[in-house]
């Protein structure tokens, strides 16, 4: 092959441009046709108000879906997610106590607890050899428990600053939104550009290549299993901030949500394949609907049926790309 | 004459008497149970408070968020029901847009769902908060927005709210427990069936029976066990305690008809003469089952029409007229009064399923094409 050659410009193959990019387009192209439906269908979709209000929702879920991801992108789950994400609101509402002098303690030690338990999940995958799933499914259980011990009735309370921050904006945008931005952006960046980002999806890979070729398997575990449960109490912290008392009957069936979403975003199940702005487009996909079926009227039957609809069509799209 | 002046003062005097005899039962609940209940406390005082509501005052006709517990079982399917007939019934005049959110019986959901509903800025919110802690929030910030709250069927955590349209939970588990009582003569052995723990509707009815029972030391609590509201659950435990107290139960209290259904069944497989149960509903199942055992029982009603007076006091404030804090629905829909066993076939209807709770308000028409028809 000619110099010339190598450096004339590849021509447009549209088959190779669907396969890396088909997942996206999908998936973005779904939540184009919610919001279109949103704009021609309702009267309020697009006013101020409401646009704030589901971006501000986006980064409940999106927190979380994105510390499910890297765990999913490496081949493991965490199922753990709800429970301690109740825990963390717990914790955070007795400590914090409505005292304004205690916000930063409550913050880092719920941070700290967080991190813990990630630390724990990847210890035990990586020492016992024992399956992702079955520990994280085993912790889902004792924090349930925990959360039950610790109170059965709301408890604790924010302080002020706490809840003041939930409705805190810059500009037309929600505070809690924009550090959710914040939050995308680095990830897209450690993935993107750095050794650790690298690893991630070779363990996800082929975790057997990973490690014969020399890269730190465990530690690879232990940064995405604690950056997930770290996430999972910054999600806590957002819910103590929207409620203002600890209840232990929040985010049920909340680690089963964020895996629809990171599913919905094109983010293999088995590893390796995936990334952010895969799983904010699930996380938009089931904002929008929420958000839709509300501004829509739109009865509990139905609901479940067009849930299903909407979810299994995103991922019919995903596996059509596969093939 | 002197006669008449006679009759007359010894009518005056009997009269006098009865009133003062009729003050000295009030209060109802003991200066005791008021100081050990937040609860009865917020209830007795908002009961006698007004809310000023000229600062809502707006033009007609009016956009009103329903935030409701969602069509997760038959009480609030019919509950929704009601809603949609009640805003036909009160015109697109009055209630131009009824806006809607089905919580599916989670607090998860309906929190952000309460914020999707603010978006759409309606002229009033009506809750029915699945969790009084979670949904205390959101109330505020409701109020903060302007949009006068109504919370209809629960409560939240906050004081901050216009209204709340319900009955004393407390004095419907006293009740409840105060007929046992009666039918047992003071003396005997109870077992106690709750329904969800940490919910509102449940610790707060089990708090009231407790209060009775604890104030009639012959009464003896043998064991008290949540039964989750459900009849499969009811039906296990009541299982386990006929196994352990046998013959020694006298009298059950239950936090719920659907849980009452189950202790009956229960009752029915061992082959035991079923004992009075404090805990009956308008519910017709429970009323079919009732009749067709004659069972001795209490009824206390939690009516899903009650999403009528809800409305009614939406509209009212947004009208500007002032509303009591706390609206009993027993002193505004009819049918609604506790009851015993000797009316109980008043309020069973034949040609109802057994999941329909009254009373029905809405046409039968209505009824059929939701399916709660007996097909013939």
């Amino acid at each position: 092959m000619s110099s010339i050659g190598l450096l004339q410009k590849r021509p447009f193959n549209s088959q190779r441009f669907w396969r890396q990019n088909g997942r996206l387009i999908a998936v973005y192209g779904l939540v184009v046709i919610m919001a279109l439906i949103g704009v021609f269908f309702t009267e309020r979709f697009l006013s101020e108000r409401n646009l704030f209000n589901l971006l501000r929702q986006t980064a409940f879920l999106g927190v979380v879906a994105l510390g499910q991801m890297l765990v999913v992108l490496t081949a493991g789950i965490d199922l753990s997610i709800g429970s301690l994400v109740r825990v963390s609101v717990l914790v955070s509402a007795i400590l914090m106590s409505g005292d304004s002098n205690n916000t930063l303690p409550a913050i880092l030690i719920t941070l700290l607890l967080g991190a813990g338990i990630g630390f724990v999940h990847a210890l035990l995958i990586n020492r016992l050899n024992i399956s992702p799933f079955i520990v994280t499914l085993a912790s889902f259980v004792i924090l349930r428990g925990v959360a039950l011990t610790i109170s059965t009735s709301p408890i604790g309370k924010a302080s002020r600053e706490t809840l003041l921050f939930y409705d805190q904006r810059v500009g037309p945008f929600s505070i809690l939104f924009l550090l959710f931005v914040i939050l995308i952006v680095t990830l897209i960046f450690v993935l993107r550009r750095t050794i650790f980002g690298r690893y991630v999806y070779a363990v996800g890979g082929n975790q057997e290549v990973a490690r014969l070729a020399g890269i730190p398997v465990q530690r690879v575990r232990y940064g995405v299993y604690i950056l997930c449960s770290l996430l999972a109490s910054v999600c806590g912290l957002m819910w103590l901030s929207r409620m203002g008392v600890g209840d232990p009957v929040i985010a049920d069936g909340l680690e089963l949500t964020t895996i629809t979403a990171v599913i919905i975003g094109g983010t293999s199940l088995f590893g390796g394949r995936g990334g952010v702005m895969g799983t904010i487009g699930g996380v938009l996909v089931l904002a929008l609907l929420a958000n839709l079926m509300v501004l829509l009227n739109v009865q509990q039957q139905y609901q479940g049926l067009i849930e299903g609809i909407v979810i299994v069509s995103s991922i019919a799209l995903y596996n059509q790309d596969t093939h | 004459m002197k006669k008449f002046v006679w009759l007359a003062l010894v009518a005056l005097l009997l009269i006098g008497g009865a009133v003062m005899a009729q003050d000295t039962e009030k209060p109802a609940f003991t200066q005791e149970e008021i100081d050990a209940s937040p609860y009865l406390q917020s209830v007795l005082a908002r009961q006698e408070t007004m809310y000023d509501t000229s600062a809502f005052k707006k033009d007609g006709p009016y956009r009103i968020a329903l935030a409701a517990q969602g069509t997760s079982n038959s009480w609030s399917a019919l509950f929704d029901e009601h809603a949609r007939w009640y805003a036909e019934e009160l015109g697109t005049d009055v209630i131009g847009e009824l806006l809607y959110a089905d919580a599916q019986a989670s607090a998860d959901v309906q929190v952000p769902q309460v914020e999707d509903l603010l978006a759409q800025e309606p002229d009033a919110l009506i809750l029915v908060p699945m969790g009084a802690a979670a949904l205390s929030a959101p109330v505020e910030r409701a109020m903060a927005q302007g949009v006068p709250v109504i919370l209809c069927a629960s409560t939240v955590e906050t004081d901050n709210f216009v209204t709340e349209v319900g009955t004393n939970l407390y004095a419907a588990g006293a009740y409840l427990a105060q007929y046992l009582v009666d039918e047992l003569g003071g003396e005997g052995n109870v077992v106690m069936m709750a329904g969800i723990p940490g919910v509102t509707t449940s610790d707060v009815m089990e708090a009231g029976a407790k209060a009775v029972f604890a104030a009639n030391p012959g009464i003896t609590v043998l064991d008290g066990q949540p039964g989750n509201w459900s009849t499969a659950e009811a039906k296990s435990l009541m299982e386990t305690w006929l196994a352990k107290y046998g013959d020694d139960i006298n009298g059950v209290w239950s936090g719920g008809a659907q849980m009452s259904q189950g202790i009956v069944s229960a009752y029915l497989d061992a082959g035991k003469e079923i004992p009075p149960i404090g805990g009956g509903e308008f519910g017709n199942g429970f009323l079919r089952l009732a009749l067709e055992n004659e069972l001795s029982y209490a009824a206390w009603q939690y009516p899903n029409a009650m999403v009528t007076l809800c409305m009614d006091m939406a509209v009212k404030i947004l009208q500007g007229e002032s509303v009591p804090r706390f609206v009993d629905f027993q002193d505004s829909i009819p049918d609604t009064q506790y009851f015993t066993d000797a009316e109980g076939a008043n309020y069973f209807n034949p040609e109802w399923s057994d999941d329909v709770f009254g009373p029905i308000l809405f046409p039968a028409e209505r009824l059929e094409s939701l399916g709660f028809l007996v097909k013939k």
